[in-house]
This record gives structure tokens, C-alpha cells and sequence, in this order.
């Protein structure tokens, strides 16, 4: 397996997951995720050689609908759970011109 | 007397008239406002629109109509199903006020057969968790000891049952989440096939596990009520366009050559002594009814926990990555000049409690570049294994019996660190990686502290053999009386109580 978890590889993560978190936070994740990602470790002992993955326990195929319209929400709905909005539109702050969005 | 009344007992009396839905329904929601506040298994109750759909129902059954097989039972559900009356809000700030503008499949069909929703119960944040501890809203208590938790994630559902604040309830499961606080609280909770219930309108967690499931006090009910939600749904195509068996027709039929497997590696030193004991009173209860008990071999059994905690999380990660702050829930505050990063990573982090956020952490790294192989295919590669395992055991018996978890209910706060949390799991979350059916039903009674708590048989089949497992679970029932145990009322506090 991988080196043991650093909290710079939390704070990456944390980063790819949307997540802000303070450094007590970071170092909690840390703690934590290294303990059981040590339980983890125990897939190691296994032979898994070129065992395909299994990603789903059943054996469904794709099931194909009709392309036909249905009811659908409302845009009053949709404004309507939205926590900022300025109609009929949800507002956002800026995507563009900036580096890390 | 809803808390001692079994489901066809209710059906049957409002259908002759001998009772209306609308009494049961006052009852009800008597019993949560003397009983609740002690427990906290509600989020929210529906007063007003359950007697109003109570009144509707006693109404047609006054023209002669029937309203179906669940006519007056009142149902309560766990806040992660969605409902377009009140709110579903996960246990987690992210949803607090959050409104479903629809209703789940599951719940239209309970509707449609007569069922009356009373409310919301409690649960851990987006259904993580094995206490219902990290629920943002309240403490569930076990009505058995409040000193203890009802298990989780559906801790106020099977708290709810248990307490007889509602008749029956939905939760849902991922990792053992119905049935390991059903084994706490001492009632019934179902874990169907993948494939058999819909999804559609659970607030997913971790798509290739998650199964909505009842909770009742006894096998025929919780039957009964699978009877109605299972079935193929357009709008969740990995349900099955597979037969659902009557489950209540053939429930006290026996079942010839009955034989048990016994897993050598579900009686150890990992469980509590208590557990082992009453586990091996069950077996014997089997025994005794000419059921040939054999021995079965599920060594990876050791794997179940590891192979679980990286795919849920793994799927969790990508499910939870909608909670955006954008077209619903909370929004957090930021400044003028912030840009979108910013408000995404501080609404989440913000809002979800430290469980979830650990489990996000947990599936980003594992699908993270430089990590997949190393975990997240590793742990696919096992769930083929545990699967081909569980299939090759299936063909020696009928069923695997043993503990549905490892001890009786913990106190609160006696789980601090995750990993201890995630051990609870052990029986539960590797059904759900190989995907066939579960149910946990009252098994007996462990002695811990003075203090009677029950514990949990835990009964596994093949995946759409649910009608075997209910026959299995009736069969050991009708042969025992743990289910008909109730929990001291009011809820037993301090002093010990006998059962």
C-alpha cells in the first residue's frame, strides 16, 4: 500500500472534495482516515491477482426508456428551493477570470 | 392499544369498522407527544395531514370501499425518503429546511394501500452511521436503557417501533442500517435484495448498497408491508423487473429439509459473551424444530469491513458532491469578491458534521489518482470474491443465521473513533456488498449492567428469496415469544428493570 496518510495528501483531498476545513480539522481526517485505512490494509493478504472488480451485485442490463416527455418541475418550483435567486434565475457568484474556480 | 397490535389486527378492525383510522392515528400521535420527549425518535410529525388522510380512509371504508392491504396503519419514516409533505432533511444541516417538491416510490405505494404517514424519525447524517449519534439534530435514545443508543442509522425508526409510537417504519439500508438498530431495539427490520425496492426518492448514499426496508415489531408485518413497496419502478431502472412472491401466503408453511448454515467465523471471540450465548439458544430453538444445523465456511467474513469502508465511502463521495449550495439547501455566507470554489468548500464544509465529511475525505482519497489501484479496485476485486463466497454457501442451506451484531446497545458516547463505529458493521455491511436479502429479527436477551437488552438474530438468503427468509425469520418467531418483549414505559432511565 501507500505511504502512511501526510496531512499535506489530507489537505489535497480535502481541496478535490470541496471541503474547507481548518487545521484541526485537517489533523482529526488524518487521525482518523489513517486508522481505518490501516484495517484497510488487510485486502493486501488477499489473492486477488486478475479477479475482475464488481461494481454492482446484480446482473441488470441497460434498461432503455421511451424518449417521451413527462411532467417535470416548474421553474416557480425550482426558484423555490433555491437559497439565492433573482428571477427566473438562481444566482451564483462569478465563475470566470479567476484561477481557481 | 397500538403498542402491543399487530398489523393485520389494526387492518382487520378498521376494515370491519370496529375501529377508525382516525382514533389510531390520535393514539399515535398521543403516545409520541407522552413518550417523545425521552427518546427523540421524531424530526417532525404530520398531525394535521395524517387525520385529515385518516378521516379520508375511514370515509371510503364507510361507502364500502377498501382502501388496501395497510388500511389504517400508521407509518412512520426515516428522514433521508422523501415525501412532498414536510420536510426531508438527512439528520444534516445541509437539508434543515429542505423541501421535497416529490414524493418517494416507496412511500406513494404505502400511500396508495392505506398506510398513514405520521412523520420523520431521526437518523445519522445522510444515513452514516451506526448510533444515530451524528444525527444534527437530536440524541436518540434506546427505549430499553436511555443511557444507550438505538443503533443506526434508522435509530429513530426502530426506536419509534420499538416504543410503539408508530406501528411500523421505513428505514434504509447501506451497511446495516435497519437491522442492526432493529437487533438494538429488540423489533424486526429487513434489509431487502439490491434490486427489490426502489430507489427512487431515497436520498442516496451509496448507490450500489443502499435498500429502503420496513421496521416492525414482528415477521408477518414487516412482510406485509414489503409485500407493498418491492416491485419494479420505472424511475429507478437497478430495480428488478423480478416476481414478488405472496410473502404472507406461504409465512407458517414449513419448509421441508430445512437446513441452517452456521458460519464457523460468526460465533468468536469479537462478539460479546451475552451475544454468543443467546445466538446459540437460537440455533438450538432451530435444532429442535428438526432443522438440520450445519456448519458453513465465509472466511471472508474478516474482509467485510475493510471492503466496505472503501466503496460506500467511494460512492458517497460522488452522490454527496450535489449538495452544492446552489440550487437547494443551505447556503453559506461569503464575501463579495469569493468566487465559486469558495463557496462550494465552505458551504460543505460548513455544512455536513464531521462523519460525513470523514467519509467524503475517505472516498476522495480512494478514487484519487495514485490511490484507486492501490484501494478502491482492490476493494471491487474483494466484493467479487465475498459475493462468489456467499453464492457457494447458498447452495449448501436455506439460510445463514448468527448475530446481527457484535455486542447489545453501547452507551452513549462509548464509540468515539471511527474505526470502532465502523466494527459494529461487521455482520450487516458485507450482505450488502454481495447484495442478497437480510432481516434481524428479536433473538433474546443479554444481561449487561443489571439490565435486559436484546439482541439481534441476524438471517441471511439469496438474493430474491425474500419469501424464504420471512419463512426462516416466522418460523423461529412462532416458536419463541422475545418479539412480544416490550420496552419499560415510561423508558427505563436509571434504576434497572426487568424485561
Amino acid at each position: 500500500m501507500p505511504e502512511p496518510l501526510s496531512l499535506d495528501t489530507v489537505r489535497h483531498i480535502a481541496h478535490l472534495a470541496r471541503l474547507k476545513l481548518d487545521d484541526d480539522q485537517l489533523e482529526d481526517c488524518r487521525c482518523q482516515l489513517a486508522a481505518v485505512l490501516d484495517h484497510v490494509a488487510r485486502l493486501n493478504d488477499l489473492d486477488l491477482g486478475d479477479v475482475e472488480p464488481l461494481s454492482h451485485p446484480t446482473q441488470l442490463v441497460n434498461h432503455l426508456d421511451e424518449d417521451v416527455v413527462g411532467p417535470s418541475l416548474s421553474v416557480e418550483q425550482i426558484l423555490d428551493m433555491a437559497p439565492v435567486t433573482e428571477a427566473p434565475y438562481i444566482t451564483v457568484p462569478k465563475v470566470i477570470d479567476n484561477e481557481s474556480a | 392499544m397500538l403498542e402491543t397490535e399487530s398489523l393485520n389486527q389494526i387492518v382487520n378492525a378498521v376494515k370491519r369498522g370496529e375501529r377508525s383510522a382516525g382514533e389510531i392515528v390520535r393514539e399515535c400521535l398521543d403516545r409520541i407527544d407522552v413518550l417523545d420527549g425521552d427518546l427523540s425518535c421524531f424530526r417532525e410529525t404530520y398531525p394535521d395531514e395524517a387525520i385529515a388522510v385518516a378521516e379520508a380512509i375511514d370515509r371510503r371504508i364507510a361507502s364500502g370501499e377498501d382502501p388496501g392491504p395497510l388500511t389504517g396503519v400508521p407509518i412512520a419514516l426515516k428522514d433521508n425518503i422523501v415525501t412532498d409533505c414536510g420536510r426531508t432533511s438527512c439528520g444534516s444541516r445541509m437539508l434543515e429546511s429542505y423541501r421535497s417538491p416529490f414524493t418517494s416510490t416507496a412511500v406513494e405505494r404505502l400511500q396508495q394501500s392505506g398506510a398513514i404517514i405520521i412523520g420523520k424519525t431521526n437518523c445519522d447524517e445522510f444515513a452514516m452511521g451506526s448510533s444515530t449519534e451524528h444525527c444534527a439534530f437530536a440524541l436518540t435514545r434506546n427505549p430499553w436503557d436511555l443511557s444507550r443508543v438505538p443503533g443506526g442509522s434508522s435509530g429513530g425508526s426502530a426506536a419509534a417501533v420499538a416504543a410503539g409510537l408508530c406501528l411500523a417504519a421505513l428505514g434504509s439500508d447501506t451497511g446495516g442500517s435497519v437491522r442492526q438498530p432493529a437487533a438494538l431495539c429488540g423489533v424486526v427490520g429487513v434489509k431487502p435484495s439490491y434490486g427489490r425496492v426502489s430507489r427512487y426518492g431515497l436520498v442516496a448514499f451509496g448507490s450500489s448498497l443502499d435498500q429502503i426496508g420496513p421496521i416492525t415489531r414482528n415477521v408477518a408485518d414487516s412482510a406485509a408491508i414489503l409485500q407493498v413497496i418491492a416491485g419494479t419502478d420505472r424511475r429507478d431502472s437497478t430495480c428488478a423487473d423480478i416476481h414478488v412472491a405472496d410473502y404472507q401466503e406461504r409465512l407458517d408453511t414449513t419448509i421441508s429439509d430445512l437446513k441452517i448454515g452456521v458460519p464457523r467465523q460468526y460465533l468468536g471471540d469479537r462478539n460479546d459473551e451475552e451475544v454468543n450465548r443467546v445466538i446459540k439458544e437460537a440455533i438450538g430453538v432451530f435444532r429442535d424444530l428438526g432443522a438440520e444445523i450445519i456448519e458453513v465456511d465465509l472466511p471472508l467474513t474478516e474482509y467485510g469491513v475493510a471492503t466496505y469502508y472503501v466503496i460506500a465511502p467511494a460512492e458517497a463521495s460522488g452522490n454527496l458532491a450535489r449538495f452544492d449550495g446552489v440550487r437547494y439547501g443551505r447556503r453559506a455566507e461569503i464575501d463579495r469578491d469569493d468566487n465559486l470554489h469558495e463557496l462550494y468548500a465552505r458551504n460543505r464544509g460548513e455544512g455536513f458534521g464531521p462523519e460525513v465529511r470523514r467519509r467524503i475525505m475517505l472516498g476522495t482519497f480512494v478514487l484519487s489518482s495514485g490511490y484507486y489501484d492501490a484501494y478502491y479496485q482492490r476493494a471491487l476485486q474483494a466484493r467479487r470474491l465475498i459475493k462468489e463466497e456467499f453464492d457457494s454457501v447458498f447452495e449448501q442451506c436455506h439460510a445463514i443465521i448468527g448475530p446481527t451484531a457484535p455486542s447489545p446497545a453501547f452507551t452513549i458516547g462509548e464509540k468515539p473513533d471511527a474505526l470502532s463505529m465502523y466494527l459494529c458493521d461487521v455482520y450487516t455491511a458485507i450482505t450488502n456488498i454481495a447484495g442478497h436479502c437480510a432481516i434481524s429479527i428479536p433473538a433474546g436477551f443479554a444481561g449487561v449492567d443489571g439490565r435486559q437488552l436484546p439482541v439481534g438474530l441476524h438471517i441471511q438468503c439469496k438474493s430474491f428469496d425474500e419469501e424464504t427468509m420471512f419463512r426462516v425469520a416466522g418460523l423461529f418467531e412462532a416458536n419463541t415469544d422475545h418479539h412480544l418483549q416490550r420496552p419499560p414505559t415510561p423508558p427505563a432511565s436509571s434504576s434497572p428493570t426487568a424485561s
